[in-house]
């Protein structure tokens, strides 16, 4: 099977009388490496589960390349998902686990095990065919897992917060290796996750999901410098919201920065958002500090290279290229707007 | 040791008291003639007599188990893997019902439902599906068969819709995203992950066919006809307690074998899981 694209249009899904997704549109190219991202809750999951077929929908449509497949059985779509508890067969060994696909598409036995041998290579478990899944460890059992999701050459793979179970470390090299892995077959990818690091390191594009709507679609360096509304930006690690004031250089109802971008200095430097507050706290975090100023009756979250005494007055100063300007709907202003005070006369 | 002891003596007295020595007084008295010296003449007795009523009754429980097994997967299996949400809701309330009914009304009941004029053979005919002159008892081994099923198949579907219900339910989603139907999600996913349960139910079932004595009497007249029957019938009409025991033997024996499958692999698998 060839790698195709996915489209939904206008999906909706309701379970148990609540709705869980609202009218959710988006195309996924052939080919590409899509993350669903968003907190816990927001419908990322159950939008995965709806292209697999565990999800019915209550409307809209899901097209796999020029098929549409919202009214087939799971088992007739040609998906492959990975789940997040792996979900291999306890009674089978290893290689049963990889082989039970083929098996069903009526492929001998000779070669069902020529094809898990050469799998389990390429998935750096050589020689483990004969073990039962219960000995393996969790990154083994991801490995196999997505070995088994791989083994049918599936049109589209779907990997729901595969990682998620995994040790820090185990999940740092696994992301790396999942990545390579996908773009050496070129196959078409969604995964879910609720780790907006792991989405921006693996995704050429990420889907910001909340409460059971598309927020935004960007690529993950878009994503991260352009958040579309507030909201999105907290979820993205926007960790100041200030309101605007009128000599700001660059004129919102709200301006949002990260603390990495707020920094300490003596006098206020040029083409930046200035703010003068008291220092509340004052915290070591390996290779710098972190402060907390109280500025007016905001607070405003800083890095420092030097130890700053709290209770001194100090001057924070963020370069405009890293502001982000909000409307007074909440919402990203295009960039390049004019001053607000323009505007209005 | 000595609070422990007392803490388990009521349980262990109880054994002792209402299964252990009425079991070894009822072996031992199989093999005692009247003098009180060691004889082998009941046993021998038993199997003249009622050897085809020993085959019989394994057949009759092997049928039944095979009958309790397949309805009770199908049953099961829908319960678990069922799409039609208020087909399954109903299935849910109806199949436990034969649980609450006493084995001699599920006696009585197969009694009416399956003879010759019964309620079935007149639906049968009524509604044109069969011809009068086909019309035929069911009142022997079927009946048996049919009626141990329909008082087993509740109670081993409970036990077997329970482990089902509690197996991880992505590895049947799993299955079905690979291109498993529901049919051999059912059987090669499933089924093995509670075969135990399966096991322990049929072994149950097993044990609870060999002791019944009102179904086996109330549906066979003549002979063969089960054991159980044929004992009371040896110490109701002759006072026979000897080879009654003699036969009861058997009854032993036949269960014991369940018993060893059964403790067989209970204990493979825990010698598994403390791997």
């Amino acid at each position: 099977m060839g790698v195709e694209a996915l489209a939904l249009h206008g999906l909706s899904i309701r379970l148990g009388g609540a709705q869980i997704l609202h009218d959710v549109t988006l195309n996924v190219p052939a080919g590409s490496f899509t993350c669903l991202l968003g907190p816990s809750g927001c419908g990322k999951t159950t939008l995965l589960r709806s292209i697999a077929g565990f999800a019915p929908p209550a409307s809209g449509d899901i097209r796999l390349g020029a098929r549409s497949i919202a009214d087939l059985p799971p088992e007739k779509r040609g998906t492959a998902m990975v789940f997040q508890s792996y979900a291999l067969w306890p009674h089978m060994t290893v290689a049963g686990n990889l082989t039970y696909p083929l098996k069903l598409r009526g492929i001998v036995r000779a070669e069902r095990d020529a094809r898990a041998e050469a799998l389990l290579d390429i998935l750096g478990l050589s020689g483990f065919g004969a073990r039962k899944v219960g000995s393996l460890s969790g990154g083994q059992r991801q490995r196999v897992a997505l070995g088994r999701a791989l083994i049918i050459d599936p049109p589209i793979l779907l990997l729901d917060e595969p990682l998620s179970n995994l040790d820090a470390a185990i999940r740092r090299n696994l992301r790396g290796e999942l990545r390579r892995l996908q773009q050496r077959l070129g196959i078409t990818t969604i995964m879910v996750t609720h780790d907006q690091e792991e989405a921006l390191a693996m995704a050429d594009t990420i889907v910001l999901m909340r409460a059971g709507r598309v927020v935004q679609v960007a690529a993950p360096q878009d994503l991260y410098a352009r958040p579309a509304d507030l909201d999105a930006g907290r979820f993205l690690g926007v960790d100041n919201m200030l309101a605007g004031r009128p000599d700001d250089p660059v004129a919102a109802a709200t301006l949002g920065f990260r603390s990495m971008d707020a920094r300490i200095h003596a006098t206020a430097p040029q083409d930046a958002l200035v703010r003068h507050g008291t220092v509340l706290d004052c915290a070591y975090t390996g290779g710098g500090y972190h402060l907390q100023l109280q500025s007016g009756a905001e607070v405003i979250s800083a890095v420092s290279g030097v130890p700053v005494t709290p209770g001194s007055q100090v001057c924070v100063a963020v370069p405009t290229a890293s502001l982000m300007a909000f409307g007074a709907d909440q919402m990203l202003l295009p960039n390049g707007s004019p001053p607000i005070a323009e505007t209005v006369q | 040791m000595l609070p422990g002891l007392l803490l388990i003596a009521p349980a262990l007295l109880a054994i002792a008291l209402l299964y252990v020595v009425p079991l070894a007084r009822s072996v031992i008295f199989a093999f005692v003639d009247e003098g009180g010296g060691l004889t082998t003449a009941h046993l021998r007795t038993a199997v003249e007599l009622y050897g085809r009523d020993v085959v019989f009754t394994v057949l009759v429980a092997l049928a039944s188990l095979i009958l309790i097994s397949v309805v009770s997967i199908a049953i099961a299996g829908y319960l678990t893997l069922g799409a039609t949400p208020w087909a399954v809701t109903a299935l849910r309330w109806l199949y436990r019902w034969p649980l609450f009914i006493p084995f001699i009304v599920a006696g009585q009941t197969a009694r009416s439902f399956l003879a010759r004029n019964g309620l079935m053979n007149g639906l049968l005919i009524d509604s044109g599906l069969m011809d009068p002159a086909m019309a035929q008892s069911l009142l022997d081994w079927r009946g048996l068969v049919l009626t141990f099923a329909w008082k087993q198949v509740p109670f081993v579907t409970l036990l077997l819709a329970g482990a089902m219900a509690s197996i991880d339910r992505s590895t049947i989603e799993a299955a079905r995203n690979m291109g498993a139907g529901r049919f051999r999600c059912l059987i090669e996913i499933v089924l093995p992950q509670v075969r135990g349960t399966l096991l322990v139910g049929l072994i149950l079932s097993l044990v609870t066919i060999m002791s019944v004595l009102s179904v086996p009497m109330m549906i066979i007249a003549g002979n063969p006809t089960m054991m159980t029957s044929m004992m009371a019938h040896r110490v109701t009409y002759y006072g026979d307690y000897a080879v009654a025991n003699a036969l009861g033997l058997f009854s032993y024996l036949i269960t014991a074998v369940a018993a060893y499958a059964y403790l067989r692999m209970t204990l493979t698998q825990h010698t598994e899981g403390a791997r």
